[in-house]
């Protein structure tokens, strides 16, 4: 049955839209880095700016002299905490995943309720991180945004590599065993080279959940131990002083965004997978 | 098998839990001992600006003042619960929508699908960073276009009566992408057969979604509905960067309230009480999750 030709060019149109839509900020991010401030508020709104090597030069510069915590250190702070606690979760994950799959450990209910805090609301183990960290000295430290980050993401880890050695065919590992392998060995030498890209892509979601996460940030670090989301709101439109190029308000955004979206390519369903922890098929 | 030895087997009941015991010591640290601690609190009277004072017990005081005298806590209860049904309601009706354009066969869906992972890449604070000034009337080209095709252009975050709503469109650019790949995914696993045999019926493309395709997506949908409530339900960052809660309470949540209590006024306890209640919402929606969508998972 051919599609009606009026009905096929109103999908695509509404496909554009669509893609329009939910592209147009992000390219607008980039874009707001290259403009000056007259372009920022001109009427239409600009789309190809006049000197934008110019504009991001001075937004640049601007925005490493106007912050205070130095830009690289913040930025070195969310690379050191997010790959600190993808580590972490994994290494403290598989073993964990690895035995509610092949043993149902604590049955369905242990699995699930770990799952469950995942999801519950920050805010309650927040603030009791926050007095018992001021008393440790462990506000404003990486490792203090790495225990914080860990509340949230071993769950998912755990709860992602349990589905993936369910579907892993026990029969290899079980041979192993047969043969006088212990179940630590059948687990390293078999499983877990079967399972290396799974990990990756776990430790990978678990990197970019802690790079984008903000309520801990802003509730544990306070200058030193700041990262790239806990210092966004210095530089909203409305921060940032008359006459100073509001571009360092779409740099800063950049700087999170970018090595976020580049990672998400690379995972692509993978995404959507950890997101619905497990619901989408791929 | 009959002669394994008794070390053997005593090991190998221990592996399974040797398996399992650093991330269980782990959760019980930084997790439920937090859980619990914040739990105590919220039965205490105790206010870091007033260091001399010692925390003290107080009971249900702190949950009966801010049930009974506390209008701030009440409005942020209110935007909360709007901003979970207007998101969920606006996010699934769109995402479903748009997932069955995108399993229409069109050229292109491929890339579709690749760029709507891109606002699901971004985190919260920086999409309320960029709203903030695409909202914004003197720098946001929104409202110019908005004027250009004769429509009115609110002051966005800067009218009580615009702010959660803006909160609320906001979000719903973020996750609609979220519910559109779900659905998607869903869709595309679904057996072909009984929607072939509803064409060979003669039903119509709005009755084969509704009577055979929607039924089948029903599981699918359900999970991607309670987790988009509970995360809506904890919404915090977009408040901060766009509204910061205002004008008045008119964007206030109760994330964004308990830490303005916490973390602003420094009352801890009344703050983990608000943190309290919200965990007694969170266990309703996990009961209903597990009731629900375990098996899904």
């Amino acid at each position: 049955m051919r599609p009606n030709p009026v009905v096929r060019a109103l999908q695509y149109i509404g496909l554009f839209v669509v893609v329009a839509v939910f592209t147009f900020p992000t390219f607008w991010m980039v874009l707001g880095v290259f403009k000056r401030n007259v372009e920022h508020k001109a009427r239409p709104p600009v789309l190809f700016p006049q000197d934008p090597f110019g504009a991001a030069a001075d937004t640049i510069r601007f925005a490493f002299e106007s912050s205070p915590v130095p830009l690289g250190h913040v930025f070195l702070n969310s690379v050191v905490v997010a790959s600190a606690t993808a580590i972490v979760t994994l290494a403290v994950g598989v073993t964990a995943a690895y035995s509610f799959a092949r043993f149902r450990t604590g049955g369905t209910s242990l699995p699930f309720f770990i799952l469950t805090l995942r999801m519950a609301p920050p805010i309650a183990v927040g603030l009791p991180f926050f007095l018992v960290f001021r008393q440790l000295g462990l506000l404003d430290s990486q490792l203090g945004l790495v225990v914080a980050y860990t509340t949230f993401n071993l769950p998912l880890v755990i709860w992602l590599l349990r589905s993936f050695f369910r579907e892993l065919d026990p029969s290899m590992e079980e041979a192993a065993l047969v043969d006088g392998a212990s179940r630590w060995q059948a687990l390293r030498y078999i499983a877990l080279p079967l399972a290396l890209p799974a990990i990756a892509s776990t430790g990978l979601l678990a990197f970019i959940f802690s790079w984008n996460e903000f309520f801990f940030a802003t509730l544990l670090t306070s200058s030193e131990g700041r990262t790239i989301p806990a210092l966004l709101p210095l530089f909203l439109p409305r921060s940032i002083s008359a006459g100073q190029p509001l571009g360092a308000s779409f740099f800063i955004a950049a700087i999170s965004a970018v090595p976020m979206i580049i990672l998400v390519l690379f995972l692509q369903r993978y995404l959507i997978k950890g997101l619905s922890l497990g619901a989408a098929k791929e | 098998m009959e002669r394994v030895t008794g070390a053997r087997t005593i090991e190998s009941r221990r592996v399974p839990w040797l398996m399992v015991l650093p991330a269980l010591l782990l959760v019980l640290a930084i997790n439920i001992i937090p859980l619990v601690y914040s739990t105590v609190l919220a039965f205490f009277q105790w206010n870091l600006t007033q260091a001399q004072v010692a925390p003290r017990f107080v009971g249900l005081d702190n949950f009966i003042r801010l049930l009974t005298r506390d209008p701030q806590f009440l409005t942020a209860a209110v935007n909360t619960a709007i901003l979970v049904v207007a998101t969920v309601v606006i996010q699934t009706v769109l995402g479903v929508a748009v997932a069955l354009l995108l399993d229409q066969k069109l050229r292109f869906t491929g890339v579709a699908t690749t760029l709507l992972l891109v606002p699901l890449a971004l985190a919260p604070a920086v999409v309320g960073l960029l709203f903030s000034s695409l909202l914004s009337g003197s720098l946001g080209p929104i409202n110019y276009w908005l004027e250009a095709i004769g429509l009115p252009a609110p002051s966005w975050l800067g009218d009580a009566h615009w702010a959660l709503p803006s909160i609320v469109l906001v979000d719903t650019w973020q996750w609609t992408p979220f519910m559109i790949l779900l659905t998607l995914a869903g869709l595309r696993s679904l057996s072909q057969e009984p929607v072939e045999a509803a064409l060979v019926d003669g039903a119509s493309s709005w009755q084969r979604f509704r009577y055979v395709k929607l039924p089948m997506l029903l599981p699918v949908l359900t999970v991607a509905v309670l987790l988009r409530a509970i995360d809506s339900f904890k919404t915090f960052d977009l408040v901060f960067l766009l509204t910061f809660g205002g004008p008045g309470t008119s964007s206030t949540t109760l994330s964004f309230y308990g830490y303005k209590v916490g973390l602003q006024a420094f009352d801890i306890g009344r703050a983990s009480a608000i943190a309290f209640l919200m965990v007694q919402v969170f266990i309703v929606f996990v009961v209903i999750f597990y009731s629900r969508a375990k098996d899904q998972l």
